[in-house]
């Protein structure tokens, strides 16, 4: 159909099609400038993590003479919550994001599927945490964890971390199960699946774009956490990336350059995940799955 | 004068050995009379000392030098005592040590050792939850003057461990200072004069990091606590949190807001009111500003960063007083005892191994001029000055002060000095200040409603 | 209040299922009650009471005071009012840049992946990590290049400069959850569209955007609650800075620095409620877009 309309008329198609070309470079180039802006912040922190401690010039954007790795090193080998934090974070982040994935799914799908008060109620509820304040509760949620003995525990921070990420995910994957026609869960329904089967088997593989595009942010928000981790984990030994960051990002500090490499360093398995996760979130499943 | 100061120093030395023996020798007695709500026993404690011992620090040593300081001195103590290990949480003190550690207490977790000076944390004292150490016989060894035991005191008795003391002052690039003529100025006309030759010279006169309250509030220091201890004030930060009088029944404010105003003057870098302390520090250690004003504890972290070739020294900000300088002191680490955590003996004996036979250790970690004016053969003539002037007793401390500002003060104080530096560094009025009257108007408002809400 | 909408069918449907459904809310209601839910209900108590610092015990009831004492309070006041405005900038920059973005390259090619990535850099590092990133870039940039001063040491432009920041972070955030949703707008629309001769213009307001307010919905109230609750920015920026004190930094000096334990959590209701009102508002108009769409 579309071919015909092209066809009446070939000089204003490729009139259009200049001007389409003229705009997208022009577009392009819009989105260039805007990615030089983002990364200049990066650029700032990679001269500053290569420069040697002792290498202080006036102007701090030219990149460093004698680039080094010493802070890189020093990072790692001397900062001694480093690595252990690299491992409890990932500990920490790891089970706290598939518990979210599995819960927050089979809620907003129910959420999402029902409009009576109840479920708008519950909806209203469980997305409280996105309103609440955390300084709100921060005081009796530690008091709870420390009598229940989970504070400075891998399992205690997961569960806490789990509980505030709630409210983020499930808005999130309702607001995609809504866009979601359900005409498979019907067909599924009448074929004689029960409704654990109907989900597993029909709504979640549907959900796979919410869903890794949730994995990777609600990572990004647990592997970033301050706020919770600072309350929750006080044993050196419990600390995360975000904790053992503080020794350079505190008001006496002046290992600037260390400040950087940490920076760096830390953001590196988030990069790795996020690329390779990427062509899921973005390849067009979503799309797909909808018109299948 | 440097003979009675080196004299005096040597006595603070002997002391201090006197003060190890003792510890050696009898080490669980003075554990029972510290400690007088377990009245431990010296048999109690041989018993006690086979099983494994925890101690709980919480401070607010984020920095490199002094947490390892302090892992040393603690692996030292280990080392005496095989069944004590140590435990270390440590938290920016800004925004979140005092969070951290009021949390930890009220949940029922206790720290047996809290960083801090006390008459900051008076919750926690009226809480019982610090010890008192009146009395105690190592802190009567160190032989402290009164002004370094009011740091650690509060209503006359004594809860914490002072361990070394902050001042603050004038850091100048000799170098830069040698090639334009310079000399370290000696009254308050020569030091505006030494600014503009700066400025005149092509260099900035400052490296300035008003984005810290701190710096806004060192600033004033020799001024304001300096004249209100010589003209008798000792409870002038008492009346003005009781609401008994105000900041302006007190002129030291604004002459303090006065002559810092001139020091800033027309030499205020464009980074002055965002830069922080490492900011200022890099702008000072790289040669592009004459001096910097900062506290003794960044003393370490210039020495840890600066190039070989970069030379430079540390005055008193100058005042045009007859007495002449007056070095201001402030105990910097102190460490107080929970008497409600479980090993609080231990934390008291590990205390005072501290006290009595690691100065020099914590010295030579932290670059810190030790409140005992103790030293080693690492101790650099920095610190060796800075030991020499406080034991010549030409100086006014923070504890001769009947209580300090509080936080939530020290936090109002602080935005009106900022307000003021902004006004002088930029020219833009903010929250009304444009002027030292109106800086001393808005800090009132300020101080008004922290009184107000604390009675609520 | 709640809208009557089909009642027969809808009621018929769920009383069916329901039990079924319970079980799939089930844990996460449980995770939820204990970790928010429980704590904040055991909060509500202290913001009536005079309770100062948090380890003492003492503490009296005193009514309604805290409330009122803040809600005429020219200092609680002043915070809401600079929260709004960071966050009524910040929510508009970042969802605006973030969709703009998300038009441009929703579509896969090489040189859209690579922008994606690059965009959405800035939600991978901490708020406070970025934020003091961006104090270096402000002195080291632009003060550098033009000798003035950084937003964030110039009162009046200091929520400016924390808008940046947040803008900067967010706006990758927003920008994926417009292209999900751009993607998940069936092809053919714009084919049946582009066959009744409307302009690309006209598609954009007729089938982009009504077909993708599920996103402005998640992208707008998420935003809208974050910034109200900003707290990580101001703390590692703007600390001294009257601008700086973001309700939810009032509320955590009043609570854990200023011994004002009653007070502050008195604040974090009203904040509560705000968020409460507004968010809910927001939604309830986004979602009756979405039933039209």
């Amino acid at each position: 159909m579309a071919h015909t309309i092209v066809s009446t008329d070939n000089r204003l198609a490729l009139r259009r099609n200049t001007k389409k070309k003229l705009s997208k470079t022009a577009q392009n180039l819009l989105i260039l400038v805007t990615m030089i802006v983002v990364l200049l912040p990066f650029y700032v922190a990679i001269v500053y993590s290569f420069r040697s401690p002792s290498d202080i010039t006036v102007n701090r954007l030219s990149w460093p003479d004698n680039p080094t790795l010493i802070n890189y090193y020093n990072v790692i080998f001397n900062n001694d919550s480093f690595l252990t934090g690299y491992k409890n974070s990932i500990i920490n982040t790891i089970p706290t994001v598939v518990i979210l994935m599995v819960f927050t799914s089979m809620a907003a799908w129910v959420l999402a599927r029902h409009d009576t008060p109840f479920y708008r109620v519950m909806y209203a509820i469980l997305t409280l945490g996105l309103l609440i304040p955390f300084q709100c509760f921060e005081l009796p949620l530690y008091i709870n964890w420390y009598n229940a003995g989970l504070v400075s525990t891998n399992i205690g921070f997961i569960i806490a971390r789990a509980g505030l990420q709630i409210s983020i995910s499930l808005t999130a994957i309702t607001g995609f199960i809504k866009t979601v026609p359900r005409d498979l869960e019907d067909a599924a329904s009448i074929d004689g699946c029960n409704r654990f089967q109907c989900f597993w088997r029909v709504v979640f593989p549907l959900m796979t774009p919410i869903n890794v595009t949730q994995l990777v942010l609600n990572t990004l928000f647990i592997w970033n956490d301050y706020s919770t981790s600072i309350i929750l984990l006080r044993k050196k030994e419990s600390y995360t990336l975000t904790l053992a960051q503080i020794v350079y990002f505190n008001e006496n500090t002046s290992m600037l350059n260390e400040a950087f490499a940490f920076f760096i360093l830390a953001m590196i398995p988030i990069l790795i995940l996020y690329l390779s996760m990427q062509k899921y979130i973005v390849s067009g499943i979503t799309a797909g799955a909808v018109k299948g | 004068m440097k003979r009675l100061s080196a004299l005096l120093l040597a006595l603070v030395m002997l002391f201090t050995m006197v003060a190890c023996a003792s510890d050696e020798e009898a080490p669980a007695t003075e554990a029972a009379t510290e400690a007088p709500a377990t009245e431990a026993t010296a048999q109690e404690e041989e018993v006690l000392s086979d099983e494994p011992v925890v101690i709980h620090t919480i401070h607010y040593m984020v920095e490199g030098n002094k947490s390892a300081g302090l892992e040393a001195i603690q692996n030292a103590f280990t080392e005496k005592y095989p069944n004590v290990t140590f435990e270390n949480s440590a938290y920016s003190q800004g925004t979140d040590y005092f969070a951290q550690l009021s949390t930890a207490i009220a949940s029922g977790d206790m720290p047996e050792i809290m960083m801090g000076n006390p008459g900051l944390y008076t919750d926690l004292i009226d809480g019982g939850y610090v010890m008192d150490l009146t009395g105690n016989e190592v802190i009567e060894s160190l032989g402290l003057t009164q002004a370094d035991m009011g740091d650690v005191s509060y209503n006359g008795k004594w809860y914490a461990f002072p361990v070394d003391f902050k001042t603050w002052g004038v850091y100048y690039n000799k170098t830069i200072f040698a090639e334009l003529g310079l000399e370290v100025p000696t009254t308050h006309a020569e030091l505006l004069e030494v600014c503009q030759a700066l400025e005149d010279g092509g260099y900035d006169a400052w490296a300035q990091w008003y984005s810290d309250g701190a710096s806004v509030d060192i600033e004033m220091r020799p001024i304001v606590w300096t004249k209100a201890i010589q003209n008798g004030d000792n409870d002038m930060f008492e009346k003005l949190m009781n609401n008994e009088a105000k900041v302006a029944d007190y002129p030291y404010f604004a002459e303090g807001l006065q002559l810092w105003g001139e020091r800033i003057g027309d030499w205020a870098r464009a980074d002055a009111t965002s830069n922080d302390q490492s900011a200022a520090n890099e702008v000072f250690l790289s040669g592009q500003a004459g001096m910097l004003y900062q506290g003794t504890w960044n003393y370490g972290s210039l020495e840890g960063l600066k190039s070989e070739d970069f030379d430079y020294g540390f005055f008193l900000v100058p005042t045009d007083d007859a007495e002449g300088e007056v070095m201001n002191v402030q105990v910097d680490q102190a460490f107080m005892v929970n008497p409600q955590a479980e090993n609080a003996e231990w934390a008291v004996k590990f205390m005072e191994f501290f006290l009595s036979e690691c100065m020099g250790m914590w010295s030579d970690y932290t670059m810190q001029p030790c409140i005992t004016g103790a030293t080693t053969e690492n101790t650099t003539d920095f610190l060796k000055s800075i030991l020499d002037v406080k034991a010549s007793g030409n100086s006014v401390g923070y504890g001769e002060f009947t209580v300090p500002f509080t936080s939530a003060y020290t936090a109002a104080y602080r935005k009106a000095l900022t307000a003021y530096a902004v006004y002088c560094c930029t020219g833009v009025t903010t929250d009304g200040v444009n002027s030292v009257e109106t800086c001393i108007e808005y800090m009132q408002e300020l101080f008004d409603e922290e009184y107000a809400q604390a009675n609520l | 209040m709640v809208k009557k909408m089909n009642p027969p069918r809808l009621s018929r449907q769920s009383t069916r299922i329901h039990r079924g459904n319970l079980l799939f809310l089930l844990p996460t209601v449980v995770l939820f009650t204990i970790v928010v839910l429980i704590p904040f209900i055991q909060g509500i108590p202290y913001s009536f009471t005079n309770w100062k610092s948090i380890v003492s015990v003492d503490r009296e009831f005193n009514g309604l005071n805290n409330y009122k004492y803040l809600l005429t309070n020219k200092y609680f006041l002043e915070s809401l009012g600079v929260t709004f405005k960071y966050t009524i900038l910040y929510m508009l920059s970042a969802n605006i840049m973030g969709l703009i973005l998300a038009l441009m390259i929703h579509r896969s090619s090489w040189f859209n992946n690579i922008a994606r990535t690059v965009l959405f850099l800035p939600f991978t590092v901490s708020v406070t990590a970025g934020a003091i990133v961006w104090s270096y870039v402000y002195t080291d940039v632009y003060t550098y290049l033009t000798g003035l001063v950084s937003p964030l040491g110039m009162p009046g432009q200091i929520v400016y400069g924390m808008v940046i920041i947040g803008a900067w972070r967010d706006m990758g955030y927003t920008m994926l959850i417009y292209i999900a949703g751009l993607q998940a707008v069936p092809q053919d629309y714009y084919e049946a569209a582009t066959v009744d001769g409307a302009s690309k213009w006209q598609q954009f307001w007729r089938i982009t955007i009504p077909n993708i307010v599920p996103a402005f919905t998640t992208n707008i109230t998420l935003l809208l609650a974050w910034g109200l609750r900003t707290f990580d920015l101001p703390m590692a920026v703007a600390r001294n800075a009257r601008e700086g004190q973001f309700t939810a930094v009032y509320v955590y000096d009043s609570i854990f620095s200023n011994n004002k334990a009653g007070l502050g959590q008195a604040a974090a209701i009203i904040l509560t409620v705000i968020l409460l009102i507004l968010t809910q508002g927001v939604t309830r108009f986004l979602r009756r877009l979405e039933v039209e769409a």
